[in-house]
């Protein structure tokens, strides 16, 4: 057992790097167990894989044939979550289909195959199917129904942060790892790089954990360390309509644009996969987006007619010695004192349905090495506390129930100092976003929370609203943020933030990288939308125009 | 249904209004029918001319530049002639509605936007002349309690960048909301209000009691929905105060006025207007037009004109459509000329210095304004189009959009047989 210094603000025992699901699940669970950790992420929280991906949470009949192993994990994972998270995840339950062409012999095999990994599976009849889902009219041969779920990933983390957070548990975001130290073959620390200021510092740890998914590799690599990870890039396409009820999957070998996930008022339809060199390569073609709509439309015919909000692309951070869907998505724990480091540690692979199990495997060997003998608590508590009746109803007095229940899905504890805004100055109560009915007060106390967001980052991050946006989900309905935006940065000028920063610069950046999503799909209702946007920000606001002198 | 027209104008925003108007003046029996609003209730209710060149480089002398335009935009097409000929038609017609629009002779203005920003216009209601704003030292900023569209500090926060109002000092004054309710209020509503006798005297009453006398105030348009000027007359000789109202996100009340305006005028000079109707096919025959066909739920209206001018819009207004990898004109399924490939319609920014190409995509015409092929031959001997369905300019990127439009609009109309 390794002594530990004394805690200071630049020695913690535990140093986690990544802030994507992996990461905080982690931070999570160290921190329930007494244990004081610190997270660092080389962005904001939730900007790699665990903001790129369908939304799904697996039942794990997915691999049923190719992976036991991990459909049963994902089954019993799936459950877990289901309990502790029910606020990230809408219980849509799933169907697999298979049509005309998909090998009937296949569906046996996935049958046998559920059944072993403990995922129950129905048939359902065709005529039943037409009637729960009216837009599935591809020629079906069977449907099996599953208890898929769709789950909502920035609520997910931003839940397990707040949760980690009152356990005492700290996060940075915009803090890069530069750099790994170690003396005599043991970590002593690392060094992070404020990406935002170019600022350096050294913080001091007796345990390092690399929980950086697509990047594991690269982290790793700072501590002379190589991982075989492959990032494997896929598209996704979100579509502003719910088309389907369900998770739907095509019931064959997987492969290409088999999945659709509905998320509120959208659907998500994915993937492809493609080997890439870059973690960060979240490239989005519309080749490749027409391939994946005339695979997708022998599931629903009308799916070209539905408008696009957006493309958007992830790599998946695959543990292979090949590649693509051959790589296992199965996770593995590696400890590195087996490559002559003492003190550091990574986790790779996995998906984010079994986040909560990998990053408990991660923390039992953190704790075997601290010599600390505390069991894993992560699937016993709630990640967000049941909210009071009474809060709920003196809530009632200011927005309608929808309202209502969106806002504590994504502030999950957080929502009573929503509502004190709100009730202090009715003005909050007024919509921000009227797409995802985010109200002012709920901007403001993301905005404002101290501790997750300080506000002298406005000065130093273009990226304000974007950070807001994955705490509250504007900009991310159906006007893409034409409204909301101009209304956030608005607020930002109202509350007295930064009267030295030129706002339009936060607010031409946030179009710009809703932009980059929509230029690859730039036809129909899409493109309409962005003529409304140049002649919103063009010709009204001039956001992008010269100072002008004479 | 039938009947004979000597022009139908298809489309019902800032082009086809001006078309009609333009046709009714020489005596053409004229039709308007119109599915959508078109763009001004998105737009500021002006008319620019040409705003920015190459580089988005502001231009002041929108006359010299439009001489340096390559040939396939429209405004070279039809000429600087044309062009002041159009203008002259707009104030005459404007003066006659008794909202005149203005400009500044031969120069640019720029009108203050919601961020505080600057934005060149051409043409704009007299009422709207911004020098008091570059005369006075003071300036204060208008807000209204509960107004949700309009925030007074983040036009400061713009303006106190801007190099022509160095060394002024600003204001923000806000109102109290005129309603029961203080928030989550647009200024179309209280604009609304303001039109009605009882929502007027509130105006005058507030802006006694909270606003100096002789000061110039920047506001979002607080003055009423319709194209009077009275209000503010008003205010200027009680107070001697001036009012200049930015534009706002839509509902865009300057813009509203702007059609009322016309519309008022329109239905003076007895054009019919037929709302709600969308074009949904046509009778051809040998390059001649002879009617055009709406449809909704209940039946097929048969409309027949000898010549008709098409001001449908681009892809946001419905007059273009587009798909993967191509795109046509909806009324007479005219290819448009775009990429294969989705990604060589557009740059990376979209408000970028680089112009997109999408911005410039439309129906390509002769000087008369009717559609013609690749080779040059003319697709209709008939039809005209006028508006954002041409191709050849970028209204947002040029700050050109209603110049193009009411030129357009204006020599569709005169170029008609006997016109």
């Amino acid at each position: 057992m390794k002594p530990s210094a004394p805690f200071s603000n630049n020695h913690y025992p535990v140093i986690i790097i990544g802030g994507g699901i992996t990461g905080i699940g982690i931070l999570r669970d160290l921190s329930m167990r007494g244990i004081k950790a610190l997270l660092v992420e080389q962005k904001d929280l939730c900007t790699g894989t665990s903001s790129h991906f369908h939304g799904l949470l697996h039942s794990g009949a997915r691999y049923a044939v190719s992976d036991g192993e991990a459909a049963k994990e994902c089954m019993e994972e799936n459950l877990i979550l289901k309990e502790i998270a029910p606020h990230a995840i809408e219980r849509t339950e799933g169907f697999f289909v298979s049509i005309d062409g998909d090998e009937p012999a296949y569906a046996e095999k996935w049958v046998a195959g559920c059944a072993k990994a403990g995922i129950p599976t129905a048939r359902v009849d065709l005529k039943t199917v037409v009637n729960l889902e009216p837009n599935l009219r591809g020629n079906m041969t069977a449907v099996y129904r599953v208890p898929d779920s769709a789950v909502d990933g920035f609520r997910l983390i931003w839940q397990n942060a707040y949760s980690a957070q009152s356990y005492g548990g700290v996060f940075r975001t915009y803090a890069a790892a530069t750099a790994i130290h170690s003396e005599n073959g043991a970590v002593t620390g690392i060094t992070i790089t404020n990406i935002l200021t170019g600022e350096s510092e050294r913080i001091s740890c007796d345990y390092l954990v690399n929980a950086a998914g697509s990047w594991v590799a690269a982290v790793a690599r700072l501590a002379d360390i190589p991982i075989g990870i492959t990032p494997d890039r896929g598209l996704l396409i979100a579509f502003n309509y719910r088309f389907t009820e369900r998770v739907i999957n095509r019931l064959h070998p997987a492969g290409d644009a088999d999945i659709f996930v509905p998320h509120g008022a959208i659907t998500i339809f994915g993937t492809t996969s493609v080997k890439v060199e870059n973690p960060a390569d979240t490239a989005v073609s519309s080749k490749e987006a027409l391939y994946m709509l005339n695979i997708g439309e022998k599931v629903f015919p009308e799916l070209k007619s539905y408008r696009i909000l957006r493309g958007f692309a992830g790599t998946r951070p695959l543990f292979s010695n090949g590649g693509g869907r051959d790589a296992t998505r199965n996770f593995m724990v590696m400890d590195h004192e087996n490559d002559g480091l003492k003190g550091f540690i990574s986790i790779a692979g996995g998906k984010l349905t079994t986040y909560r199990l990998m990053a408990e495997k991660t923390s039992d060997l953190v704790c075997k090495k601290m010599g600390i003998d505390k069991p894993c608590r992560t699937r016993l508590e709630p990640l967000v506390k049941k909210i009071d009746k009474k809060v709920y109803k003196r809530a009632r007095a200011y927005f309608p129930k929808l309202g209502i229940d969106l806002s504590i899905s994504r502030q999950g504890d957080n929502f009573r100092n929503v509502l004190n805004r709100i009730a202090s100055d009715k003005k909050k109560s007024a919509l921000l976003c009227e797409c995802e009915l985010v109200t002012r007060g709920e901007f403001e106390e993301v905005l404002f929370r101290s501790g997750n967001y300080p506000i002298e980052h406005l000065e130093l991050t273009l990226g304000t609203l974007s950070d807001v946006r994955r705490r509250t989900r504007i900009g991310m309905g159906t006007c893409q943020g034409n409204f909301c935006a101009y209304r956030g940065v608005g607020t930002i000028a109202e509350t007295g933030g930064v009267p030295d920063t030129d706002l339009s610069l936060i607010l031409n950046k946030f179009i710009e990288e809703r932009w980059a999503g929509i230029r690859p799909l730039l036809w129909g209702v899409q493109l309409k939308e962005a003529e409304l946007s140049r002649g919103i920000y063009q010709t009204i606001l001039n956001s992008a125009g010269e100072p002008y002198e004479e | 249904m039938k009947s004979e027209y000597d022009l139908i104008v298809v489309g019902g925003g800032f082009t086809g209004l001006i078309a009609a108007l333009a046709a009714a003046e020489s005596n053409k029996k004229t039709l308007l029918i119109t599915f959508g609003a078109g763009s001004l209730a998105v737009g500021g209710g002006i008319v620019d001319l040409l705003g920015a060149g190459e580089n988005n480089r502001l231009i002041l002398s929108p006359f010299e530049e439009i001489r340096e335009l390559p040939e396939n935009h429209p405004y070279s097409l039809l000429g600087l002639d044309k062009i002041r000929q159009a203008l002259a038609f707009f104030e005459r017609i404007t003066r006659e509605g008794g909202y005149p629009y203005v400009a500044n002779g031969d120069k640019n203005t720029f009108m203050v936007t919601p961020i505080g920003k600057l934005k060149p216009t051409y043409m704009f209601y007299e009422g709207q002349r911004p020098d008091i704003l570059k005369e006075s030292r003071d300036i204060i900023i208008l807000g209204v309690s509960g107004l949700k569209d309009f925030f007074p500090e983040l036009l400061l926060n713009g303006l106190s960048r801007q190099p022509l109002f160095k060394g002024k000092r600003f204001k923000v004054i806000t109102l109290p909301s005129p309603f029961r309710k203080d928030w989550d209020l647009s200024a179309f509503e209280i604009s609304a209000f303001v039109t009605r006798d009882e929502g007027r005297d509130w105006f005058k009453r507030v802006f006694k009691d909270n606003i100096p006398k002789n000061a110039a105030v920047l506001s979002p348009p607080l003055l009423g929905i319709e194209p009077d000027g009275s209000l503010r007359r008003e205010l200027k000789d009680s107070y001697g105060t001036a009012i200049i109202e930015t534009a706002t996100l839509p509902p865009s009340v300057l813009g509203i006025r702007l059609r009322k305006l016309l519309t008022d005028l329109l239905k003076a000079k007895g054009v019919a207007i037929i709302e709600a109707a969308k074009v949904t096919g046509n009778e051809v025959k040998n390059k001649i037009c002879s009617a055009l066909f709406t449809s909704d739920n209940k039946r097929l209206r048969r409309y027949e004109a000898k010549e008709f001018i098409i001001a449908t819009g681009g892809f946001f207004g419905g007059g273009a459509v587009s798909l993967p990898g191509k795109a046509h004109e909806m009324i007479f399924n005219i290819d448009l000329d775009v990429p294969l490939f989705q990604e060589e319609w557009s740059k990376n920014k979209l408000l970028g210095v680089e112009r997109h190409p999408f911005g410039s995509f439309g129906v390509k015409t002769d000087s008369d304004l009717r559609a013609i092929d690749n080779s040059g031959e003319i697709i209709l001997e008939n039809v005209r189009f006028a508006g954002r369905i041409l191709s050849g300019y970028d209204f947002a990127a040029e700050k050109s959009g209603n110049g193009v439009a009411l030129l357009t609009a204006y020599a569709a109309a005169k170029s008609l047989n006997n016109a």
